[in-house]
């Protein structure tokens, strides 16, 4: 073992134990009598014992306030007093004030403590309740019954017809997923047509301009940026080589692309309008 | 195929009592069920619970169609003297090789005869014979008892 920080496995320093800020109970405590303990009836216990386990004192969070954060008998005027004495005041006044809050604080957590555990308790007894109850266990499925009858329970017509709904939905989801890829890769294929050689005319030209070209054209790096930012683009803007995709002429064809144009158009107008307004009034 | 499903479980079992588990999962099907429950009934396994793939159900769960593929068959394994009391599970009617024998073939290998390179129960094994017609599961001497034929499943010890 090391010294100093390796002795806490290479840690700076240690966390302080965790104390309690109730050192007594702030509310009276129930403790439910259990028979198989203290002493049977006519035992004598020892002298000067109790015959009960005695429980222990409550201070309650308002006695503890009014017990240790008194306020000051005389409450000094803040006016006569010279600064080392004043901020002594208000610094004192100041530990008053957050002690008070922090002992509320401390309550009302644990009370909500309290109240979820409370909670927890009702529902695992009324869980067992249920689990435990007398129709659930004479109804239960024997081995018997399971080797006599189906070890299965056949779906409702109901069950039947929400999976029937659930697979056609599926299907349908798929079918438009594989039909959309397909719409994709024909706009794409249509884009990428402009650049096929279709005639005689284009191949010579293209043959030309490949062979007259003195040098051979090495992969400029550059251009591959170029590629990377096009595709960004394209992903940004949902476009296909910077040509409109499937949705943007989907928009175009039924309109909503045209109305949507007009209203913000529109509303551009009128802020404008606005802004003009404002100017001229101030 | 329910001949090869019940041989791998009867690997399966072998398997997990070398290694000394407590508990184990196998399918849930009649034919398994059945199984179990005669090993259950001979005290080769201390339990037989419905579970799923995690566990045995700690609250009763139905079994519909949708979870029958997770339901288990939760098996408590026994030992005694730090050795399992099942150490072997071999079946005899395979599937490229199923053993039907009539009733007075089952009474004749019952009483201690060799029959058909089957040899006869020690006693301390288990054999099961899958009934015809009925199709329940029956040890030996319940099969032979009750004058039935069959198909021989198995042989436990």
């Amino acid at each position: 073992m090391g010294k100093g920080a390796a002795k806490f496995g290479y840690k700076s320093g240690t966390l302080p134990e965790v104390r309690q800020i109730f050192k007594n109970p702030i509310k009276p405590i129930v403790r439910p009598k259990n028979p198989n303990t203290g002493y049977a009836d006519g035992i004598q216990h020892p002298k000067g014992t109790s015959r009960e386990q005695p429980l222990p004192t409550v201070k309650t969070v308002e006695e503890l306030i009014s017990k240790t954060v008194q306020e000051p008998k005389q409450i000094p005027d803040l006016t006569k007093l010279n600064e080392i004495q004043k901020e002594k005041v208000t610094k004192s006044t100041l530990r008053r004030e957050y002690y008070r809050t922090i002992l509320k604080k401390e309550e009302s957590k644990l009370n909500k403590k309290e109240e979820s555990q409370q909670k927890k308790d009702l529902k695992s007894v009324n869980e067992k309740k249920s689990q435990n109850a007398e129709s659930i266990e004479l109804t239960l499925p024997t081995i018997e019954s399971y080797l006599q009858g189906p070890i299965m329970r056949q779906r409702t017509p109901e069950e039947t017809e929400i999976l029937k709904a659930k697979r056609e939905v599926n299907r349908l989801n798929t079918e438009l997923i594989g039909k959309t890829n397909r719409a994709t890769n024909l706009l794409e294929l249509y884009y990428a047509s402009e650049k096929f050689i279709i005639n005689e005319k284009e191949l010579e030209e293209a043959i030309s301009v490949a062979f007259s070209s003195k040098h051979f054209n090495l992969p400029d790096p550059e251009n591959r940026t170029v590629q990377h930012t096009s595709k960004f683009v394209d992903s940004l803007f949902n476009t296909i080589k910077g040509e409109p995709d499937l949705n943007q002429i989907h928009e175009k064809i039924t309109g909503k692309a045209d109305s949507f144009r007009q209203e913000v158009e529109k509303l551009a107008k009128e802020q404008h309008a606005k802004n003009i307004d404002q100017e001229l009034r101030g | 195929m329910s001949l090869v499903k019940l041989a791998n479980v009867a690997a399966h079992i072998q398997n997990v009592t070398r290694i000394y588990a407590s508990t184990t999962s196998i399918p849930f099907t009649r034919l398994h069920l059945d199984v179990a429950t005669h090993l259950h009934k001979q005290g080769f396994i201390s339990s037989i619970q419905k579970g799923d793939l995690t566990g045995p159900h700690s609250s009763p769960v139905e079994t519909t169609p949708d979870n029958i593929a997770q339901t288990k068959l939760w098996l408590g394994l026994k030992y005694r003297d730090n050795k399992p009391v099942l150490s072997k599970f071999q079946l005899i009617s395979k599937p490229s090789n199923k053993i039907h024998l009539s009733s007075e073939q089952l009474k004749e290998l019952a009483s201690g005869k060799s029959v058909r390179l089957i040899n006869p129960p020690q006693p301390n094994e288990l054999i099961l014979v899958k009934c015809h017609k009925t199709k329940e599961v029956l040890d030996l001497d319940d099969a032979a008892a009750k004058d039935k034929s069959g198909e021989v499943l198995c042989r436990i010890r």
